[in-house]
């Protein structure tokens, strides 16, 4: 077996790095829950921190226990994390300026969705049927019939 | 062999252009000889690609490094049907294996169809022709799976980089050829209805025709999606099995509108409307199923950027926007033979429960797929990327789906045409009321989270929706013929295995969702520990018990063994481990130890050493109700093929027309 590198038995020791992992009793509290979900992994930005295996993700879970000790709360701590790596680092985009748009528009597919529905059954309660429409419907079937009868003639 | 793989890819391709040509011919002339020629030469294309892709896959197994894609995608350490799975592992291999699935779903169609749907079939063919076509220039042109080394690459001499260790995973062997079978089945139901299209034979005859061909594209992309959920949960470490990632979300758009499709043909089956409906719900589904390759293949998701540094991000967004452009001219020259010749009477109907059904599903769609491409647009007007993660999808999403799981329940409560105000009050009088009554008991045991109380409302309005429909059902039946109950039960459901099989499938996904609440109440800690110290979680104790290094064949072990108690009894003894392997020294791989139990998994991570204190980091994570979920998926899995086997009064003419 071939042994491993430095760089491999260095990466192993970085992830294992933490100065600051709680040990509570009952698991983390429900904001450093929903930070560590907040917050991407600054190495790849590949999931939010709380789902990453990387020493990155590691260290800034550290970090935010120890912000949440010091006692800011959750949008200080978020701030800090866009003024550092830029707006990137947040798991979902802050509801504001040209990020809105995210926000927006999903209820009003859905709303949409609702109007296009009401519409299509009061369309529907009243269907109109093109003259054109079922005249070339009959003249098609005549024409296909004649079609599939010479193809099975033919063992097609 | 090598040159061979690729001289039938090539030869495939000819075919593939003799066949428009002669179908574009027989379109012209109508002369059969011309529609017979080119259907031979596509399935003589469909043969030569397969005959490319076992060459590949028969390279793969004996290990000739001299090929590129073999020696990225396999090694010497590589194990037997690992070696397989490096078919679909690398970009190259993943386009010939569409192109071979492709080609199955083209020889099964035309066998099938054989002394059926003449009319339709020529049309059938030439979309076949056109998809296959395009994938076959794409891999001879760009993405070649026989090109081989330069003489002397060290790849070839250190017998193959391997497989990512992460894919040796036995979901991985499974995952991918169902994702595979579901995204290319959808063809099929496409082509159809393109060519009904074609020629304005527009009943609901070929959606009878493509109704197994719906079904099973459908099956194979659920169970694709939910295994790669098992597999993200059980290999990559992270506690979770979806992760709202592009890739997960290009898998489960199709399989949304595929949804909603199956679920409004049941209108034009039965009331010959909704045709115009029915035909956008399959063009997108199928649209779907191409922009999802091009967004995962074309590198558009990691930058704006990056779309223009390949070939292939051009290639697919043009056969996407052909398609789209396609299918809006025959929609617009279809326009008045689409429009519905039966009346709907009322809103308090099924039928328009299953418009707002579809309208839901269709909005669900458009949420993600917005969501999914927010920041490419961001990038592309602001200059900055960003990111959309699991807490965005997870917030727009809850309220759409919580909408879905209530249709699930009200949509079989109403009678179709009209639903009178006493039938109205009857029909919702004790599911209405279980459901409160269940949301009531579960926020006085203490579920004081919305969404999780609410979940549990609907799932049980649900479920006794369905049972009292069983039940009326099953005693209406007994009364008629005078059955025992569980005669009558499966006769009834043999008689109408749509239905039922339907049924099947909402338990199933009811049973998903109770395990989608229960990811509100997960409990997890980061710990370090040292040999012989414990932590507490939920109740149960963790001790490290000892930690040490194994080397194995292909990597070096680091493994916890890690001691389970609750209330001083031994529970489970958990050996997560992290695992380096030889060829991917930079990227440490997660093996997680879980102990599954029907209401909660424990879940253990090892992160990995402090040399300097001899710690070790592990991540513990008490799951509740995961295992619902895999219990939905395997339900849902069976009520599909409840729908699809034919009953026994199909079966029976079959064997008479046979």
């Amino acid at each position: 077996m071939k042994r491993l590198t430095p760089k491999a038995l260095t990466l192993l020791a970085l992830v294992a790095a933490l100065p600051a992992l709680g040990q509570g009793q009952t698991g983390k509290s429900e904001l450093q829950r929903e930070l560590e979900y907040e917050v991407m992994a600054p190495c790849c930005y590949g999931g939010p921190v709380a789902e990453h295996q990387s020493a990155a993700a590691t260290q800034v879970k550290a970090q935010i226990t120890q912000l949440i000790s010091e006692g800011r709360n959750k949008e200080e701590i978020l701030d800090m994390y866009v003024a550092i790596y830029g707006e990137r680092i947040l798991a979902r985009p802050r509801a504001e300026g040209f990020n809105l748009l995210a926000y927006i528009m999903p209820p009003l597919f859905l709303l949409l969705g609702g109007i296009m529905v009401v519409y299509v059954i009061n369309h529907l309660k009243a269907p109109a049927t093109s003259p054109n429409a079922a005249r070339r419907r009959n003249y098609n079937d005549e024409f296909y019939s004649r079609v599939e009868q010479e193809m099975r003639e033919l063992g097609i | 062999m090598v040159q061979l793989g690729g001289t039938l890819l090539q030869i495939a391709f000819l075919l593939g252009v003799v066949t428009l040509v002669a179908s574009a011919w027989y379109v012209k002339t109508l002369d059969l000889r011309f529609y017979v020629g080119g259907r031979r030469s596509l399935m003589t294309a469909c043969g030569l690609v397969l005959i490319a892709t076992a060459t590949l896959v028969q390279q793969l197994m004996v290990g000739n490094y001299a090929l590129e894609y073999v020696a990225r995608y396999s090694s010497r350490a590589t194990e037997g049907l690992y070696k397989i799975a490096g078919l679909w592992a690398g970009m190259e291999g993943s386009l010939l294996f569409w192109a071979a699935i492709l080609s199955i779903y083209i020889l099964l169609v035309s066998y099938s169809n054989r002394s059926a749907n003449r009319s339709l079939m020529p049309y059938v063919n030439m979309v076949f022709a056109v998809v296959l076509l395009f994938f076959l220039l794409v891999i001879v042109n760009f993405e070649n799976p026989f090109t081989l080394l330069p003489a002397g690459t060290t790849i070839e001499a250190r017998g193959g980089t391997g497989l990512n260790p992460q894919l040796t995973h036995p979901a991985m062997l499974i995952h991918p050829p169902m994702l595979y079978l579901g995204y290319v089945g959808f063809v099929v139901p496409f082509a159809f209805a393109v060519a009904a299209l074609i020629t304005n034979r527009l009943d609901a005859t070929w959606i009878r025709s493509t109704r197994v061909w719906t079904l099973w594209p459908w099956l194979f992309l659920g169970v694709g999606v939910i295994l790669g959920g098992y597999w993200a949960y059980a290999e990559l470490g992270w506690g979770g099995y979806w992760a709202w990632d592009p890739v997960e979300n290009a898998s489960f758009l199709p399989w949304l509108t595929g949804t909603a499709y199956l679920h409004s043909v049941i209108i034009q089956e039965k009331k010959n409307m909704l045709r115009m409906w029915n035909v956008i719900l399959i063009m997108i589904t199928f649209i779907l199923t191409i922009f999802g390759t091009y967004l995962t293949r074309s590198g558009i998701l990691s930058s704006v950027h990056a779309f223009a540094s390949t070939d292939l991000g051009i290639w697919f967004f043009g056969f996407v926007v052909l398609i789209i452009a396609f299918c809006t001219a025959l929609l617009i020259w279809r326009k008045d033979e689409l429009t519905s010749t039966s009346q709907l009477e009322s809103f308090t109907s099924r039928e328009s429960g299953f418009l707002f059904n579809n309208m839901l599903f269709l909005a669900l769609t458009m949420a993600i797929l917005w969501g999914t491409m927010f920041p490419i647009l961001s990038e592309a007007v602001r200059g900055i990327q960003i990111t959309v993660g699991s807490p965005y999808f997870n917030r727009i999403t809850s309220p759409i789906g919580m909408l879905l799981l209530a249709m699930i329940g009200v949509g079989p409560l109403l009678a179709w045409r009209k639903t009178s105000r006493s039938t109205l009050l009857r029909n919702f009088k004790w599911p209405v009321s279980t459901g409160l009554a269940a949301m009531a008991v579960a926020m006085f045991l203490g579920v004081r989270k919305f969404y999780p109380a609410l979940t549990l409302g609907l799932v049980v309005f649900v479920f006794t929706g369905i049972v009292l429909e069983v039940f009326h059902g099953v005693t209406a039946r007994k009364r008629m013929t005078g059955e025992g109950t569980w005669t009558a039960l499966l006769s009834m459901v043999d008689k109408n295995r749509t239905r039922y099989g339907g049924y099947i499938v909402h338990i199933g996904i009811l049973l998903m969702f109770i395990g989608f609440a229960g990811r509100a109440f997960t409990k997890e800690q980061d710990v370090s520990l040292g040999k012989g110290e414990s932590m507490v979680l939920g109740g149960y104790t963790f001790t490290l018990d000892n930690f040490y290094t194994q080397q194995r064949p292909t990597h070096t072990a680091f493994v916890a063994d890690v001691a389970v108690t609750r209330e001083h009894k031994p529970v489970t003894m958990l050996h997560p481990e992290r695992r380096i392997y030889a060829n991917f020294e930079e990227t440490p791989n997660t093996e997680v130890a879980i102990y599954s139990r029907p209401l909660q998994d424990i879940y253990a991570i090892v992160g990995g050493m402090n040399p300097d204190t001899q710690k070790i980091v592990l991540k513990i994570m008490l799951n509740p109700l995961v295992q619902m979920v895999w219990i939905g998926g395997f339900i849902m899995m069976l009520g599909t093929l409840v729908t699809i086997r034919p009953s026994r009064a199909e079966r029976k003419l079959r064997a008479a027309e046979a």
